[in-house]
């Protein structure tokens, strides 16, 4: 049977049934009324008890003369970026004990607050409100990726509260308002970046392109492939791939039959080490060049042999001779092993060294914080720090090589020079 | 009012929407459905691409967002007729992946930059506030669970509900099962785009990334947990899960550890759900209620 | 081009290879095992501990890997379907999402969540013409049809086999025949989960790399290529998946499509479907 001609209802055997065995209808909210009620109200009250603090003036309390001054955290700590949110976490914390060690702030205290948001933005949402409200924190350091930063962003500048975003890249992060601030450099101009120093230093003509579909490869990929047009050279091959891809054999063949003076590869260094130890082994001999989401021990770790002669740029170099720099990675091998530290840690160190600068200079509130945030002029670990009047970063972008499983430092690159 | 209750609220309350909606395609009419987040995403892409590009109010493009949701619903609906439930939900399955999929590389859905600047909803020259839009998603959400319950008693349910227990013989009865397969989808597509649209103006900003195969388990887990075909299973399982992550946060290392173990545990348990029909609960609520005592004297 | 087919054959009889335990199973309990992909991953780690920490050397520890793996579909099948049998198809489907997220999450606790080098080294290329092959890639192809062979062995060759058709066409007479279900069951959880761990230890040898998160795609993937190969049968399940492989390589290497290379899957599966409800090899019903 196809089904009924279309003015007979959907239930044809109605005026059968009894009407005394009918239920009349009950109001039919009262049960889940109450549950709902219920349940709304003890999630309520549980959450608002939770974390509350003692009242004080925002972000801070005081205890025998010295000032506690919290600075929030969010990340991904759990899942699959874990590793990248627990470095940058790392990194901050190791800034927030030196600095209270050291006294660096006269009178005051630091003490870091960081909550795992799992990439996720609407984690991201309630754990900025959670910092706002509950812990009453004077500043942020923004220690996840772009999706999680474009939510959180524009809560902490409604409520007035300072975010310094450590690595995520989107264009559109720090134009949520002026209390946002951003110390690595967007993706547009780390492309550029690459393809004016393989251009004009390196001399390659064509270089084909591999980039991860997310943000972070898009902008970059953006930003490199337009340079490489304006100083007349070519992409012949610009493929992209997803973030947990294993298989890169037709892109890799793509890119060999295209016969370029060199491969770029964007992306993290999870599937970077997978591509280039594909390519090494399908017989794909021209230099590889690549982003910061390589710089980490992982990379020479996974792609071992594979991955010596790799260029990539990065805000970090290991052999930069300033003490400062030597201390950040020996402290913290010693106390995270694991390895040298990457420009993960590296960045959430300097955000901590940001806000410490500003509150020095400024003070203590988030509003003091954020007057002083732009006169900024610090040395940090990830190389020195101001920023432009979009709140973006100036800094030079370092180009390392792997060579011998460490990152060396080959050249520098200015971005405003150009 | 604290506003991180409040926010935790508002979260909790979209996926009380998205649970309902998946509870009338699956609990009610049996059909399963595992890409519940293409209906999500596509709420959510029209109030944002509406409200951002072409600068209409919220007011208007979330009933819009409703609609298009409902829409795809429909066309979805209309495979259903043809597959059976293992071939259904691999389908879904994969509408919700190619969605995603779409929505991070067609520039027209902001491609990997998403899409931002989606604005917080004002009335005139008041703008709400956290409070005010938690207010509305209540508001809406009591609706959605007004409107399931009535649906639930209606002649649509009934129809439903046989369809679910063997739609050979429902059909031998004469009821026009593609009507109420199509009936179904919409519906509930409709309930996720409602849900979508708030998420989007509720974060300002969104991208594929919030609208994967998670999201579409989590609402599948959300009703089958909580007591799949009631609708407080589905208010239970949205509460209960949708704050998890808030809730656990003590725990947070193993919260997914968890979340997985608790769905296993529930399922071969009380695989009705916590609140199914089986259960304790629901068994008593059954005896309590009006057709109970007709039943039992 | 041939070198594209060569990729394209070669990732195609991975995924056959996964596919064929996934079609295995549910041709003789009709659910769908969403923890497959979980026991996929599992098993790699296995393999790697074994290898890294234990110093076996490769094949050894991926034969011992293989009984973890099989023993590991076997519980779960114990603990968590059998329990649900009757119970409305969604319930197993479930169960088996709790069991991956559980197995995923632990995993990475356990292990970490970077992704790990698989130390297994096989060095060495194999030019055929204009196909140029790594050594790593024959291993690979020849120990996937190695396994896929077996199986075919076993349900066609063997008694045993005999008991697994009876059971998938139809369980109920197969009982009243004297066949003991619940030993045909456990048997194809056993065969199945081992296919489903060989190739996930190939692939983390062969990429070099395992990490918690690398069963979910390849898991979702089986399931599209069992629906386009026709519900339960194996051999459609097979031709699919290399199918897939062929396809997947050959648009990926080709064009820039506005697609995700993992959504390639779905919209041949959403494709085929439209024409062909029953799968490729499924057979022809009024209704499937």
């Amino acid at each position: 049977m196809k089904g009924s001609p279309p003015s007979a209802p959907l239930v044809t055997q109605a005026k059968d049934i009894d009407e005394r065995k009918v239920p009349k209808m009950r109001f039919p909210l009262r049960w889940p009324l109450v549950g709902l009620a219920a349940l709304a109200a003890v999630a309520m009250v549980g959450l608002s008890a939770c974390q509350s603090q003692p009242s004080g003036s925002t972000g801070a309390g005081t205890a025998g003369g010295v000032k506690e001054v919290k600075i929030g955290f969010f990340g991904p700590l759990t899942g699959d970026s874990a590793s990248d949110g627990t470095s940058a976490k790392n990194g901050a914390e190791m800034a927030v004990n030196e600095i209270n060690a050291a006294n660096a702030i006269p009178g005051v205290k630091l003490t870091l607050v960081p909550y795992d948001d799992q990439n996720k933005s609407e984690q991201a949402s309630s754990i900025a409100q959670k910092l706002i409200e509950q812990d009453k924190v004077a500043a942020v350091v923004d220690g996840s990726y772009s999706t999680p930063s474009r939510a959180a962003g524009p809560i902490f500048q409604r409520a007035k509260i300072p975010m310094i975003v450590a690595y995520a890249v989107h264009p559109e992060i720090t134009k949520a308002g002026d209390y946002i601030f951003r110390i690595i450099y967007v993706g547009q101009i780390q492309g550029q970046a690459m393809a004016d120093y393989a251009t004009k230093k390196l001399g390659y003509k064509s270089i084909a392109m591999l980039n991860v579909d997310n943000d972070y490869g898009t902008s970059i990929a953006e930003g490199f492939s337009n340079t490489v047009k304006k100083n007349g050279g070519t992409v012949p091959v610009a493929r992209t791939y997803s973030i947990g891809q294993k298989d890169f054999a037709p892109l890799i063949t793509a890119v060999k039959d295209a016969n370029p003076d060199a491969l770029y590869v964007v992306g993290y260094y999870a599937e970077a080490s997978l591509i280039v130890q594909q390519a090494r082994a399908a017989g794909f001999t021209k230099p590889i060049l690549s982003t910061d989401g390589v710089d980490s021990p992982q990379f020479p770790k996974l792609a071992g042999k594979d991955a010596e002669g790799v260029i990539l740029t990065t805000d970090f170099s290991r052999q930069d001779p300033r003490q400062k720099v030597q201390d950040f990675i020996k402290n913290y091998k010693a106390k995270y092993g694991g390895g040298t530290p990457d420009f993960l840690a590296a960045s959430a160190y300097d955000c901590v060294e940001v806000l410490a600068d500003a509150i020095k200079r400024g003070g203590t509130t988030p509003e003091q914080i954020k007057a002083a945030l732009p006169a900024t002029k610090i040395e940090g670990v990830a190389g020195n720090v101001s920023f432009d009047q979009n709140r973006e970063v100036v800094k030079t972008i370092f180009l390392v090589k792997v060579q011998n499983g460490e990152f060396q430092y080959v050249d520098k690159y200015d971005p405003t020079a150009q | 009012m604290d506003s991180y209750a409040l926010t935790v609220g508002i979260v909790a309350g979209i996926w009380v929407l998205m649970a309902l909606g998946l509870n009338i395609i699956t609990g009610y009419a049996g059909q399963v459905s595992l890409g519940h987040a293409a209906f999500y995403a596509f709420g959510a892409y029209t109030t944002a691409i509406l409200t951002t590009r072409v600068g209409w109010p919220w007011f208007v493009t979330m009933p819009l967002s409703v609609v298009v949701a409902a829409g795809l619903g429909v066309l979805l609906g209309l495979p259903s007729l043809r597959l059976k439930e293992d071939f259904l939900a691999i389908v879904t399955l994969g509408l919700g992946l190619v969605t995603q999929s779409l929505a991070l590389y067609l520039p027209f859905t902001g491609g990997s930059l998403g899409i931002g600047g989606i604005p917080y909803p004002s009335v005139g020259g008041f703008a709400f506030g956290t409070a005010s839009f938690f207010l509305l998603v209540a508001v809406l959400a009591l609706a959605g669970v007004a409107v399931s319950l009535w649906l639930d008693r209606s002649w649509i349910g009934l129809g439903w509900r046989a369809l679910r227990d063997d739609e050979l013989a429902a059909r031998a009865m004469g009821l026009d099962v593609t009507r109420l397969k199509v009936l179904a989808f919409a519906i509930g597509a409709g309930y996720a785009g409602l849900a979508g649209a708030l998420l989007a103006h509720h974060l300002g900003f969104i991208i594929a990334y919030n609208f994967g195969f998670n999201e579409s388990i989590t609402a599948l887990a959300m009703i089958v947990v909580g007591g799949m075909g009631t609708v407080r299973g589905a208010l239970v399982g949205a509460l209960l899960l949708g704050m998890a992550p808030e809730l656990f946060r003590p725990l947070a290392d193993y919260r997914m550890s968890i979340y997985g173990a608790l769905i296993v545990v529930v399922m071969v348990f009380q695989p009705g759900g916590l609140l199914g029909e089986r259960s304790r609960v629901g068994r008593w609520l059954k005896a309590r209620s009006f057709r109970g005592r007709v039943k039992h004297g | 081009m041939l070198q594209q087919v060569a990729n394209g054959l070669t990732i195609g009889i991975v995924y056959a290879l996964i596919a064929s335990g996934l079609a295995l199973v549910y041709g003789v309990l009709r659910i769908l095992h969403f923890a497959h992909g979980g026991v996929y991953m599992v098993t790699a780690y296995v393999a790697l501990f074994l290898v890294v920490a234990a110093g076996l050397s490769f094949w050894p520890a991926l034969l011992l890997a293989l009984v973890v793996a099989g023993i590991l579909g076997m519980l779960i099948e114990r603990l968590v379907y059998r329990r649900l049998r009757g119970e409305s198809p969604i319930a197993p489907l479930i169960a088996g999402v709790g069991v991956y997220i559980f197995f995923e999450d632990m995993l990475r606790r356990a292990a970490g969540p970077y992704t790990r080098p698989f130390p297994a080294d096989f060095p060495g290329n194999l030019v055929i013409g204009p196909v140029d092959l790594t050594i790593k890639q024959g291993l690979v192809f020849s120990a996937s049809l190695l396994g896929l062979v077996l199986l075919f062995y076993l349900i066609r060759g063997t008694k045993v086999g005999l008991g697994l058709q009876a059971v998938a066409q139809d369980w109920q007479t197969a009982a009243s025949m004297g066949v003991d279900v619940n030993r045909v069951v456990a048997l194809s959880f056993f065969v199945g989960s081992a296919l489903a761990g060989l190739a996930g230890i190939l692939v983390g040898m062969y990429f070099n790399a395992v990490e918690p998160g690398m069963g979910a795609i390849p898991g979702m993937k089986a399931f599209a290529i069992v629906v386009l190969g026709g519900l339960g049968s194996v051999p459609g399940a097979v031709v699919a998946a290399l199918a897939l492989g062929l396809v997947e390589t050959l648009v990926t290497g080709y064009f820039n499509l506005p697609l995700g290379r993992d959504a390639i899957a779905f919209v041949l599966l959403i494709a085929i479907l439209l024409f062909r409800p029953q799968g490729l090899f499924g057979r022809s019903v009024d209704k499937v």
